[in-house]
This record gives structure tokens, C-alpha cells and sequence, in this order.
């Protein structure tokens, strides 16, 4: 993914639209994918996966490579907006710089000592190991973003199992993140 | 020091963006003075990025790119972000106190919120009631017991200054307690200063001791 760091640079040094181009063949097909997995229709889905494309131009600025992989960054504007959408509800980053962190730290103590890039690369790893039934659960939650009640729901599997499984899941996905820290 | 955080269960259906809104309002103000919970969260939105990689393509309408590079030209669109949101002057207590999360349901600062007294020793400024959903703001003065109460449906509370306790465990801030209807407690609020929460509840509060049921009338307000 270190090509798509490098579009989301220069669209914010240089206004690259070459690189945007990039940026869009890969993320547009598969954000308009998850958005309809994730129960929006097929206009819809078109309309926010736009939507998002164009505010990954407008905020190519703020994008911080130490903080988030471009994948993860990506799926997360496209998120918010489909919450935006949605609900009332608003999600925005938080402001570092923002009264509410004086006497709180807006960063998690210690450093991190993998990158965002190698947790991406952790994660993937792991999830070539999962067990096809947690792996199935993992799908359902984290990619057609699922409640647990929608999951126990389609399975017909008791939501209890839902999420102690799921549970298991991310307490082990978190082992192998720590794992690479010692 | 947090020590009550929400479980994976909540931080995921925060990160897929399935979790309604006022559960959500929990976990965002929670995860705004919670580095720990936010790297999880995050952790949760990378696992979501890596199946998005690796996940389904989707045939785009055939103008889709012209048509995001159009919009990308006209200058006069907005932006959408949410940045239009009216902007309310927050003294400096509020934002220090307030999560940025919680911010756009207050409509002025803390101080000027229509305060009412639910029980001795304890006021509420209601944000948002509804059929199903109520959110609250709880000042409890210090060393001040809440009447010990049960919910019909789910109640999140979320420490923003100040502490408690209930039973052997203490809630600072930070720190979330989740209730269901099955939890019958009685908070004591610490003495050395008012407790301030956060409280989202999905069902009515019922009183339980026997003070309590005498004022079911007042808290179910």
C-alpha cells in the first residue's frame, strides 16, 4: 500500500489528479462493494462511495501516515459518511489541539512500535489463520458491518456464541499485535 | 486511570458503524479520553481496511469518475464534513469537560443548562428524551447516594469529572458502567467533589428502595 500513501501525498502537495485516478480504480469498486454489503442500495452506495472519493481529495492534507493506514483512512471517511447520512450523529477526528485534551493525554501512552503499515500487515496475516467459523463471523462483523444481533440473526447461532467468539477473535488478533512489540 | 471500559462488543459495532447513535455518543465520548479503547477501535477499523482490500469490486456507474472529479472542480459545493454544524460558544469549562463527541447536543454551556433536581442532591439537564432513549447530564453533589434503582432496558453511564462509587468498585473519569435490567445499583458520589456523568438510557428508571419508590413519580420525570 505504500503506492496509495504516495497518491494520497502528492494529491495533497500537488493536487495530482493522475494519482487520484489511482486512488479511485482501487478504493471506488471496493467502497461501493462493502457500502452495499453494509445494506445500502445500489444508488446509494454509488452516491456516498462519491461522496467519500471527493473528500479524500479535499482532506488529502490532513492525512497522516503515522496514524492510519491509507485503507484505513479511506474506510473510515467513507464510514463517517454514511453515518453523517444517516443519523444526527457527526464523527470527526479529534482535535489534539482541542481544550478537552489539557489534562488528558490524546495519545495512547507508550510509543507504538509497529507501524501502521505492519498492523495492517499483522491483521491480514491473522485473518489467513482464523478458523472458517470465526473467520465467517469476522467477515460479517468487520466487513458487511453487522450488529452482533444481525450475525446471531442470519446464523441462526445464539448471539451469546456471537460474541464470545468474536470476542476470542480480537482478544487473539490483539496477542499477535502485542506479540510484535516484544 | 480508566479501569471500566467498554467491551469489544460495543467498540466494534462502533467501528463498523452499526452501533445506534446514542450508544455511539458512549463509546466516542468515552474513546475521546481513552487512548487504549481508541488503539483498539483503530486495531477494529484496520481489520475492516484489510477485508475492504481484499474484499468485493463493485461495477461503478460509467461516469463515476468525471462525475467525482466534477464535483472535485466546483468550488461552491460543500464540503459535507459536518464543519457547517452552527458553532456554539462553549465556556472554558464546558470544553474542558465535555467531549468533543457529546459537544452537538448541548445547545449552550454547562453552567446556563436548565438544571433540574430529580432527587436530593442531584440534578439533571435532559438533552435528548424520547420514547425509547434519554440522555442526560447528572450532577451529583459530593457524598451524595443515588436512590438504588434498576432500569427496564439498558443504562450507560460515563464518568466526566469527578467519581463514584458503587459497591467495591470506583468510577472516574473516563470510566463507563453498563446496567442492564438485571443490575439493581446505588452510586455514592465521592466527597471530595460533585460527580459529573453522562447517562444514555434506553428504558425507564425504576426505583427500588424504599425511598426509591416513593420518588419513582420524580426520576421517571
Amino acid at each position: 500500500m505504500k503506492h496509495m500513501t504516495d497518491c494520497i501525498r502528492a494529491i495533497a502537495e500537488r493536487k495530482d489528479r493522475q494519482a487520484f485516478e489511482d486512488l479511485f480504480r482501487f478504493y471506488a469498486p471496493r467502497l461501493k462493494a462493502v457500502l452495499i454489503k453494509g445494506g445500502a442500495g445500489v444508488q446509494e452506495a454509488e452516491e456516498v462511495m462519491q461522496e467519500a472519493m471527493v473528500l479524500v481529495w479535499r482532506k488529502a492534507e490532513q492525512f497522516d501516515p503515522a496514524k492510519a493506514s491509507p485503507s484505513t483512512w479511506i474506510y473510515t471517511i467513507a464510514r463517517n459518511r454514511r453515518i453523517d447520512l444517516l443519523r444526527r450523529e457527526k464523527r470527526a477526528p479529534l482535535d489534539p489541539e482541542d481544550p478537552f485534551f489539557q489534562n488528558i493525554s490524546a495519545q495512547p501512552d507508550g510509543e507504538q512500535v509497529y507501524t501502521e503499515g505492519e498492523r495492517a500487515q499483522i491483521i491480514r496475516e491473522y485473518t489467513k489463520t482464523l478458523p472458517e467459523e470465526q473467520l465467517l463471523l469476522v467477515q460479517k462483523a468487520f466487513y458487511e458491518e453487522m450488529t452482533h444481533q444481525a450475525i446471531a440473526a442470519e446464523l441462526d447461532m445464539p448471539l451469546g456464541t456471537v460474541k464470545s467468539r468474536l470476542r476470542i477473535a480480537m482478544r487473539r488478533l490483539r496477542e499477535q499485535l502485542s506479540g510484535e512489540e516484544l | 486511570m480508566i479501569t471500566h471500559h467498554l467491551s469489544d462488543e460495543f467498540l466494534v459495532e462502533y467501528a463498523n458503524g452499526s452501533l445506534p447513535s446514542p450508544e455511539s455518543l458512549v463509546v466516542g465520548s468515552h474513546l475521546a479520553i481513552c487512548a487504549e479503547c481508541r488503539d483498539r477501535v483503530e486495531t477494529f477499523e484496520t481489520v475492516s481496511a484489510v477485508l475492504l482490500e481484499d474484499g468485493d469490486v463493485e461495477a461503478l456507474s460509467p461516469d463515476a469518475l468525471d462525475a467525482v472529479l466534477a464535483r472535485i472542480d466546483s468550488a461552491a459545493e460543500e464540503d459535507g464534513s459536518g464543519d457547517a454544524a452552527p458553532l456554539i460558544e462553549f465556556d472554558r469549562d464546558t470544553l474542558e469537560v465535555i467531549p468533543p463527541p457529546l459537544r452537538s447536543y448541548l445547545d449552550r454551556s454547562l453552567s446556563d443548562l436548565d438544571w433540574k433536581q430529580t432527587a436530593r442532591g442531584i440534578e439533571e439537564a435532559s438533552l435528548v428524551r424520547e420514547d425509547d432513549v434519554r440522555i442526560s447530564l447528572l450532577r451529583i453533589r459530593a457524598g451524595q447516594k443515588v436512590p438504588s434503582h434498576t432500569h427496564r432496558g439498558d443504562e450507560f453511564t460515563l464518568v466526566l469529572s469527578g467519581g463514584y462509587a458503587d459497591g467495591d468498585d470506583h468510577y472516574g473519569k473516563g470510566d463507563v458502567s453498563v446496567a442492564d435490567s438485571a443490575t439493581d445499583h446505588a452510586p455514592v458520589a465521592d466527597s471530595d467533589g460533585p460527580c459529573l456523568c453522562l447517562t444514555v438510557r434506553n428504558g425507564p428508571t425504576r426505583l427500588t428502595g424504599p425511598i426509591g419508590r416513593f420518588l419513582n413519580p420524580v426520576m421517571r420525570g
